[in-house]
């Protein structure tokens, strides 16, 4: 299967075979095959909207398989500031490097990105749309968590309206036979058209406000966090902050094998008495984000094959 | 001469669009433009036998193709094109829904990039539609929408 300069910008753009493949090679990069593979290569690492996860975990990926980086962490400091397009900021650094990880406050940026350079676009995040490798990382986890996808029964929690890596995951998970359970409030279901999307596609899916009524069957729950930001209006984020916290209590009463993931950083949503539980998988789902990302940095590059 | 004639002049060459729901030929004209090579005639609100009313436009010595004409589908999807040629209607041709329409709509998210850069044109893909309504998705931003003529630019 040939990546070779192809973006990595939405999970709509997959096929099931080259999500697979993916998790094939972050596997054999896990086992310290492929080492050194990135040398002579430069990642332009832009991210116009806060991150550290993400941003530290590109950066760290592309070194430790010996390439380099460069890259905006302050849209502060870029020459945006000046009124420069996007555009024309992704023209110029295309001249700079061989693969592009772009992190940006609007929808649809990433795509923008790619339409203006023959170097692959890998999308970081893009507003509230989609965070394709958070999704890879997930999907990996899962998998060496349960040996397989199928057959789950996964829970969302919390921001299911704003959050991209619940867009982003749920629309992948639809390739596999899973049965998905969104919980949260009212205010902060899942978006219609992702809704319409997984009935499309044939997967069933249950919608609740209350975790106790699922929380025996799931097999993992997703938690995510209630992101300040996204609310114009604070009384609103009042309302329904902190309304799923997860503690010894409430793991007490759900299916006592669940694995508890989360995309990190959690606020209070996740108390940290269930760190030290077998429960807890969100600090290796992070550090997984190191051989998911080098895979595809490797395979977009041409590295990997 | 007759008065039909008086209405919309005949023309010799060029494409006739008949059977326009009524009042959309303004916003027809305004995403194809008004040709710098002949006469345009536009009717509005003329008696129609099929649906009580209608509009018309004639394009003389300008023969659009089906790309554009297609573009018509979102306002209003039985209209008829004729392409007239030395007095003879050489072409019927029925519109089509495209699968992807350019620039023409606006998206209705703000916060989509194509709202913020003046360099980043919009690009929607036709995900379904019915007599009552076409559902379109951003191709930058991925939200659906339903098209309603605010969003025609």
């Amino acid at each position: 299967m040939n990546f070779k300069g192809k973006d990595i910008i939405s999970l709509r753009d997959f096929k099931k075979e080259e999500i697979e493949y993916i998790l094939q090679k972050a596997s054999e990069v896990k086992e310290g095959r492929h080492s050194n593979s990135l040398k002579g290569k430069v990642l332009a690492s832009l991210f116009f909207e806060p991150s550290t996860r993400t941003r530290l975990s590109f950066e760290a990926a592309m070194t430790l398989l010996g390439g380099n980086f460069f890259g905006i962490a302050d849209p502060q400091s870029s020459s945006t500031q000046k009124g420069e397009t996007l555009k024309d900021t992704i023209k110029t650094i295309s001249g700079y490097c061989d693969v592009i990880a772009i992190r940006h406050p609007f929808e649809g940026a990433a795509r923008a990105s790619a339409d203006v350079t023959e170097i692959p676009i890998i999308n970081a995040g893009d507003g509230s749309n989609q965070h394709p490798t958070q999704t890879l990382l997930d999907l990996y986890t899962i998998k060496e968590q349960f040996g397989s996808l199928d057959g789950l029964n996964i829970g969302l929690l919390g921001d299911l309206k704003y959050g991209r890596t619940v867009h982003s995951l749920s629309m992948a998970l639809s390739f596999y036979n899973v049965k998905l359970f969104m919980i949260s409030p009212e205010l902060l279901k899942m978006p219609i058209h992702y809704a319409q999307y997984l009935e499309n596609k044939g997967i069933k899916y249950t919608e609740t406000q209350n975790i106790f009524d699922v929380g025996q069957d799931l097999d993992i729950l997703y938690v995510t966090r209630i992101q300040r930001e996204r609310f114009g209006d604070l009384q609103e984020y009042e309302k329904v902050a902190g309304s799923y916290k997860i503690n010894l209590e409430v793991l007490d009463k759900l299916n006592k094998k669940i694995k508890i993931m989360h995309p990190l950083p959690r606020v209070d949503e996740i108390d940290d008495s269930v760190d030290k539980t077998d429960n807890a998988i969100y600090f290796e789902q992070a550090h997984n984000g190191i051989p998911v990302r080098q895979a595809i940095l490797g395979l977009v590059t041409g590295a990997i094959q | 001469m007759s008065d039909q004639h008086y209405r919309v002049f005949k023309i010799e060459n060029g494409t006739v669009i008949d059977h326009i729901v009524p009042t959309m030929a303004l916003k027809i004209i305004d995403i194809l433009g008004i040709r710098d090579k002949g006469l345009v005639s536009i009717g509005i609100n003329f008696d129609s036998g099929k649906t009580g009313k209608k509009d018309i436009i004639k394009f003389e010595n300008v023969y659009l193709d089906k790309t554009e004409t297609d573009l018509i589908a979102l306002f209003s999807p039985h209209a008829t094109i004729n392409i007239i040629k030395d007095n003879k209607v050489i072409e019927k041709r029925k519109i089509e829904m495209p699968s992807v329409i350019n620039s023409i709509i606006k998206c209705p998210n703000p916060t989509c990039v194509t709202n913020n850069y003046r360099d980043c044109d919009t690009k929607f893909i036709v995900e379904r539609f019915d007599e009552n309504s076409t559902i379109v998705r951003c191709y930058y931003c991925e939200k659906e929408t339903t098209v309603i003529s605010e969003l025609i630019k």
